[in-house]
């Protein structure tokens, strides 16, 4: 078994046999390598996507954990979040630059989870249009300007 | 009666502050995923900011690092520890 | 006629060249010029005339062939009849190369002038005049004389079967003339098939269909079997003389197989009957005439084989028990008698059956069955009951002898000091054959592990490079290499404390009273070696006390980030032991050592049991089982310590000190030998180490089957994960072959696990069909 697989292996034990509130691994759509995972978010109580339901699409290279994952947001309802693009790409700098090999699957869902949860206004980036007009499919291409260092 | 000769047996482990290693999530009394039998072929090292990995784990990390070589656990600047 | 007929002038050639009468080359040429220029006449003038010749050609070959046949017929006596057939023939088919080279031209006419170029590729052997020929022939006399053709050929195969001689051209001429009358050029061998092949089948089997079962009831099954393979062989000789062996015909194959049949297939059940009494005896001869038929027969030997499988079951059962009392007891005896019986076995298999793949697999399975048995000796793995909820099945105790074996081999013992190295290695071979039998062989290495421990700690490997040719054995025949790298691990663990030894005795060779040379230390990889961790505490002798806080200070020094645990019960020592008898050194494990330890200040006195618990500290059952081996060490006429009240019973040994029991050093003990007391001397009070404290054993076996258990489980997970959705029935083969290089799991176990792995969300059943299984990460 490659390295990567061997780790996300323990990842998705540790996920399932503890999992964190408002983050699920949808099993079904598990990858037979690993190397493709779906997870189901649910806003936090008290938040302004409180009781909303988002999806996440993680896809990790063979090199990962030494590369991050690709992460977005997909299915029908994508927070409409400063940070975060009509077509599901996010502005989290721990997906590119600041990516750790100690970060792990459900660290980026919790990050994701109190991005959201931290926002005090409803709102798509305000490049949006122009950046999901010309944008790369793979986010981690784009060269990403971070909006804010405090979110 | 008198002693003459003993031969005292001991095992090691490492001493580590956690059970698992932070990149692979391997447990440290095992090894690193590309290597097969845990001990001396496969050690752990510490840095400068007391985390500690398999040396296979960290010197792949470090070497996929351009600019900044950091401590995947606490961001700081990676030191071997002497 | 017509103008530009040439017939008239071709005809007097025409039947000479049909009569084989001498032609002149002037006659020959002009044939040739003949049948050219009616050619040009019928392009020019005629249509009809080519025909027209076709027509006189056919009359003039009629008229000819029935002559011939008055001829043939005159002769009434068969072989004279055949003769003067095949005479005829001989000419009549010499002509049939040579009348149509002359028309060839003409042909070409006749058939259009659209297939002139395949014309030309099959001139001679598909002319027309050559069919019309061989047609004729065919329609007329062999269709009238076939039959008495037939008849007087088959009658001497039958005089010929039956010891009498005649000429065999006879009836390979008839043969010939059949295989070259068809004109039909898709399928040659018609005629010759349906007539001559097919009478010849029909009177080979009603030969056989008569004599064969005459025999059988006159000579028995014995001789039978000898009579039909004689005769096989016999008309196979035959068959390649009288019917075509010409390529792609499968005359003879038919013929065997027709034979088979009658001789064999018909008597299978009368001919196996006697294979179960045949394998008993060791008639190998007998055997291998059988398999040879057998074999011959569709699901012929499967009898034969479920006979022999039976017999290696039962004999190799019967032997074992028969030398149970032996065998029990000596590992040694254990390992010869079952090389033995698989060498007598393998014997059996190579002569009577020549290595047969089919019967290599039954002995397998067989001898399998006789390893793994359980009657004889049975290994108890218990496992209490926790939540794993797995009750123990008995198992063979093959696996620990063979690792008991493999000890001895390996270990300095009177055996393998008596043995030359060829003979040890020729020997571990052996355990290695048996061992590809055994179905747990997870047992065979936990035993062999523990051993190795042992040699490795205690030193006493008779020779190290075999020890580490056995590691690469075992990998060689399919050990785990999970496992095999873990023992070859601890050979360089080894060898990295003795490094260690040397320099730590150079750090510490001025201080500590010179203790350091006297101690040695072997510092090992917890994750190769133990498996069971128990710490016990003892309290050690005081120089020993002082002595590992500067081991361990040097080993930190040396590798940081490491931590040691010591473990007592592996280490050991030697201590000199005085009495009023003599001096002798005694190699001790640690927890005698403390015992002893206790007398050291006051060697006379006499101590209870309780205060001895208080001085070295030691568990119950640890310090019961320690004082018990220095009270009643196996084979010693006098113990080392002596106690009161006196234990006798052997059955609940240590049980029976109490807290008021008192020890004390026996001022007698001594070594005894050839009835003399010795005075000085090496005594070894060690035994077989313990590798772990009377609780953990029971872990240990336990141990087997929780790792089983654990096994089984990633082994389910890991199909599941290739396969997705898979049958019970597949997952259970596939998840034997997986297992199979380290035990068999029990059909129960495989469901428990499912069961769990089912409840842990692993994969689900299907629920249309509960005998699927479906992934589900």
């Amino acid at each position: 078994m490659a390295s990567m697989e061997k780790r996300l292996q323990k990842e998705l034990q540790a996920l399932q046999r503890d999992p964190p509130v408002g983050v699920k691994v949808d099993t079904d759509k598990l990858t037979s390598n690993l190397s493709e995972w779906t997870v189901n978010l649910t806003g936090a109580p008290g938040t302004l996507y409180e009781g909303e339901n988002f999806v996440l699409h993680f896809k990790f290279g063979s090199r990962y954990p030494f590369d991050s994952p690709q992460v977005i947001f997909g299915g029908a309802n994508i927070p409409v979040h400063p940070h975060v693009y009509s077509n599901g790409h996010i502005c989290l700098s721990i997906l590119t630059e600041d990516w750790s090999p100690a970060l792990s699957v459900q660290s980026v869902c919790l990050s994701i989870v109190s991005m959201l949860s931290s926002c005090k206004e409803k709102k798509r980036p305000p490049d949006n249009a122009i950046y999901v007009k010309t944008c790369s499919k793979n986010p981690k291409k784009t060269r990403w300007w971070y909006h804010d260092d405090q979110v | 009666m008198s002693n003459c000769r003993y031969t005292a047996v001991a095992t090691w482990r490492w001493v580590a502050n956690d059970d698992n290693c932070g990149i692979c999530r391997m447990p440290f009394d095992g090894c690193c995923p590309d290597c097969k039998v845990p001990g001396d072929d496969c050690p752990l090292v510490w840095g400068r900011c007391s985390h500690c990995f398999h040396i296979h784990c960290i010197v792949k990390w470090l070497n996929s690092q351009q600019v900044h070589q950091l401590c995947p656990m606490c961001r700081q600047e990676w030191k071997f520890k002497e | 006629m017509l103008r530009g007929d040439k017939w008239p002038s071709m005809r007097p050639t025409v039947l000479k060249l049909l009569r084989q009468e001498t032609v002149s080359r002037a006659e020959w040429q002009d044939l040739f010029w003949l049948v050219h220029l009616q050619t040009d006449a019928v392009c020019l003038w005629d249509e009809k005339g080519a025909s027209k010749v076709h027509q006189a050609l056919q009359e003039d070959i009629l008229d000819f062939i029935k002559q011939a046949q008055a001829r043939v017929l005159s002769h009434e006596e068969d072989s004279a009849l055949l003769k003067a057939y095949i005479a005829e023939w001989g000419k009549f088919f010499t002509q049939c190369d040579y009348l149509p080279k002359p028309f060839g031209q003409l042909e070409t006419t006749l058939t259009g002038k659209a297939h002139s170029t395949m014309q030309k590729k099959n001139q001679g052997e598909e002319s027309i005049v050559r069919k019309l020929m061989l047609d004729s022939w065919n329609q007329s006399i062999f269709n009238n004389i076939k039959h008495r053709l037939q008849d007087s050929a088959m009658k001497l195969l039958h005089a010929e079967r039956n010891g009498e001689a005649f000429d065999s051209q006879l009836v390979i001429g008839v043969r010939e003339s059949y295989v070259n009358l068809s004109s039909d050029t898709d399928d040659k061998l018609k005629i010759y098939r349906e007539n001559f092949e097919k009478a010849y089948l029909e009177a080979t089997e009603s030969f056989y269909k008569t004599k064969a079962p005459e025999y059988l009831r006159l000579n028995g099954v014995q001789n039978y079997m000898r009579y039909a393979d004689a005769k096989l062989k016999e008309e196979e000789q035959r068959a390649m003389r009288y019917l075509e062996t010409r390529k792609g015909c499968n005359s003879v194959a038919v013929l065997t197989e027709c034979c088979v049949d009658v001789l064999v297939t018909v008597h299978k059940e009368t001919i196996l009957a006697e294979c179960e009494q045949m394998i008993k005896a060791n008639e190998t001869d007998r055997l291998k005439l059988m398999f040879s038929l057998m074999d011959r027969v569709h699901e012929g030997i499967d009898p034969m084989l479920a006979d022999m499988e039976k017999h290696i079951s039962a004999e190799g059962l019967a032997d074992m028990i028969e030398a149970a009392e032996t065998i029990t007891t000596d590992s040694e005896q254990y390992v010869d008698k079952l090389l033995e019986l698989f060498n007598s076995f393998s014997l059996l298999v190579k002569e009577a059956f020549k290595d047969d793949p089919r019967f290599l697999t039954s002995r397998d399975k067989a001898y399998k069955f006789v390893v793994n048995d359980t009657r004889i000796f049975k290994l108890e793995l218990q496992l209490k009951n926790k939540n794993v909820g797995i009750k123990s099945q008995p198992e063979s105790k093959c696996p620990e002898l063979l690792a008991n074996y493999c000890d001895m081999l390996l270990r300095k013992t009177p055996l393998s000091k008596r043995l030359s190295p060829e003979e040890v290695e020729g020997k571990l071979r052996n355990v290695l054959l048996v061992l590809k039998y055994v179905t747990n062989k997870d047992v065979f290495m936990r035993y062999h592990k523990a051993h190795l421990t042992r040699r490795l700690i205690l030193d006493t490997s008779a020779d190290n490079e075999k020890e580490e040719n056995m590691v690469e054995w075992l990998r060689e025949v399919g050990m785990p290499a999970d496992y095999v790298n873990k023992l070859a691990r601890m050979f360089q663990d080894i060898k990295v404390s003795e490094d260690l030894n040397v320099q730590f005795k150079e750090e510490h060779r001025n201080n500590n009273e010179g203790l350091a040379d006297s101690i040695n230390i072997k510092i090992l990889n917890a994750g190769a070696w133990a498996r069971s961790s128990d710490r016990i505490s003892v309290t050690l002798p005081m120089e020993l006390e002082d002595y590992i806080p500067q081991v361990e200070e040097f080993y930190r020094h040396k590798h940081s980030g490491r931590k040691l645990q010591w473990h007592h019960l592996m280490s050991n020592g030697i201590i000199t032991f005085n009495n009023e008898i003599g001096r002798f050194d005694m190699e001790v494990t640690t927890f005698q050592m403390a015992v002893l330890f206790a007398w050291n200040q006051r060697p006379k006195d006499r101590i209870s049991y309780e205060s001895l618990k208080l001085a070295t500290e030691l568990p119950d059952t640890e310090l019961r089982r320690t004082l018990w081996s220095l009270v009643a060490f196996p084979k010693f006429k006098r113990q080392c310590l002596l106690c009161s009240p006196e234990v006798k019973s052997s059955q609940d040994r240590a049980r029976e000190f109490s807290d008021d029991t008192i020890f004390w050093v026996n001022q007698e003990f001594a070594p005894i030998k050839n009835g003399k007391v010795q005075k000085r001397g090496k005594i070894n009070l060690i035994g077989r180490l313990q590798l772990s404290t009377e609780k953990t054993k029971e872990e240990d076996n336990e141990g087997i089957i929780q790792l089983r258990i654990l096994r089984v489980q990633e082994a389910i997970v890991k199909i599941m994960k290739m396969r997705k959705r898979i049958t019970n029935a597949a997952l259970q083969t596939e998840l034997v072959e997986i297992l199979k290089n380290m035990f068999l799991p029990s059909k129960k176990m495989i469901k428990e696990q499912i069961e769990w792995l089912i409840e842990h969300k692993y994969m689900r059943r299907d629920e249309e069909n509960i005998n699927m299984f479906i992934y589900m990460a």
